[in-house]
């Protein structure tokens, strides 16, 4: 599944918030965290404010909280703020009356609803613990692996 | 008989959070089914009555249940069974639930745990289920308790009957 920069970011930067409840974090140190530019972290950061993910704080000490419910709070909740147009959907080419145009439509709707129900039912929380169980802290087990 | 396990709940300040899970007895059958319906919304006597043909048949099938207060809450069930394809026997879990209202106060945790640990007495070394796939919150509580996909996908296909 490929999804856009600013996507990765903000998933990124809501399990390692959450993952240090009560914690004012600065954009800088979570960028160094993930080796990401700071400006492109910093705009996400924004929109997961907006969203009511994060909250954020000015001035020296400052920075940015996990403020939402991370038993609640879905992969999809997340990747629904910043991908546009996805899941997709294979509605009109099931109705369009071409037999393999529906055929194919049927298959690409099993894919989302799979995507889907994963996405879904995979909580920050469940990254967090999992992470945990598996001895990662959550940044080290979502850094990129060196080559 | 395994003793009793005890959870109390991190939630719910001031309510009495004691859950004890053990296992079902025929007494608490009723409840339990009646309790199935509730969170299925489907009666599923046939599925409950599974139960005695699988201890008929000699099956080990562990049926326990959560109780608050002496009212019970919550269910599970799951039996050791063989895999039909290049896997070794594992743990199924056939069914999970806790009354609304009693959710998020780690009743559903104790009985997955206690579940787990019937298996792992059994010698399995691995537990699965089959859920619906629309089904986001039960997918997401097993999810918290460390189940991901396995290497298995089910597939199936509609027969259709011959009708004379």
């Amino acid at each position: 599944m490929k999804l856009q920069q600013a996507t990765r970011y903000a998933i990124w930067a809501t399990i390692e918030l959450a993952a240090r409840p009560k914690e004012q974090v600065r954009a800088q140190e979570l960028a160094e965290t993930y080796a990401i530019s700071q400006n492109h972290l910093v705009r996400v950061l924004h929109a997961l404010t907006r969203a009511g993910i994060v909250s954020s704080a000015r001035g020296p000490g400052g920075g940015f909280t996990f403020c939402g419910n991370a038993k609640r709070l879905t992969l999809f909740d997340i990747i629904s703020l910043f991908e546009t147009g996805w899941p997709g959907n294979e509605v009109d080419n099931v109705q369009s009356g071409n037999p393999l145009a529906g055929e194919l439509g049927r298959v690409l709707n099993e894919v989302d609803r799979i995507t889907q129900a994963t996405l879904r039912s995979v909580t920050v929380q469940t990254i967090i613990n999992n992470a945990r169980r598996a001895g990662r802290t959550p940044a080290a087990a979502y850094l990129p692996k060196a080559s | 008989m395994a003793a009793a396990t005890h959870a109390r709940a991190d939630t719910a300040p001031g309510r009495d959070a004691d859950v004890v899970v053990a296992d079902a007895t025929e007494a608490d059958l009723p409840a339990v089914v009646a309790l199935d319906e509730r969170i299925t919304g489907v009666v599923r006597r046939e599925f409950w009555s599974h139960i005695d043909a699988q201890r008929a048949a000699g099956n080990i099938l562990t049926v326990l249940v959560a109780k608050r207060e002496g009212k019970l809450i919550g269910y599970a069930m799951g039996e050791v069974r063989a895999w039909p394809v290049r896997a070794p026997a594992c743990g199924w879990i056939y069914a999970i639930g806790v009354e609304k209202g009693h959710r998020l106060q780690r009743a559903a945790s104790t009985l997955m745990t206690e579940l787990v640990a019937r298996f792992k007495a059994q010698g399995c070394n691995a537990v699965r289920t089959i859920i619906d796939v629309d089904d986001h919150l039960l997918m997401s509580f097993l999810r918290s308790q460390g189940m991901t996909a396995g290497p298995f996908v089910e597939l199936e296909m509609p027969i259709e009957q011959d009708h004379r």
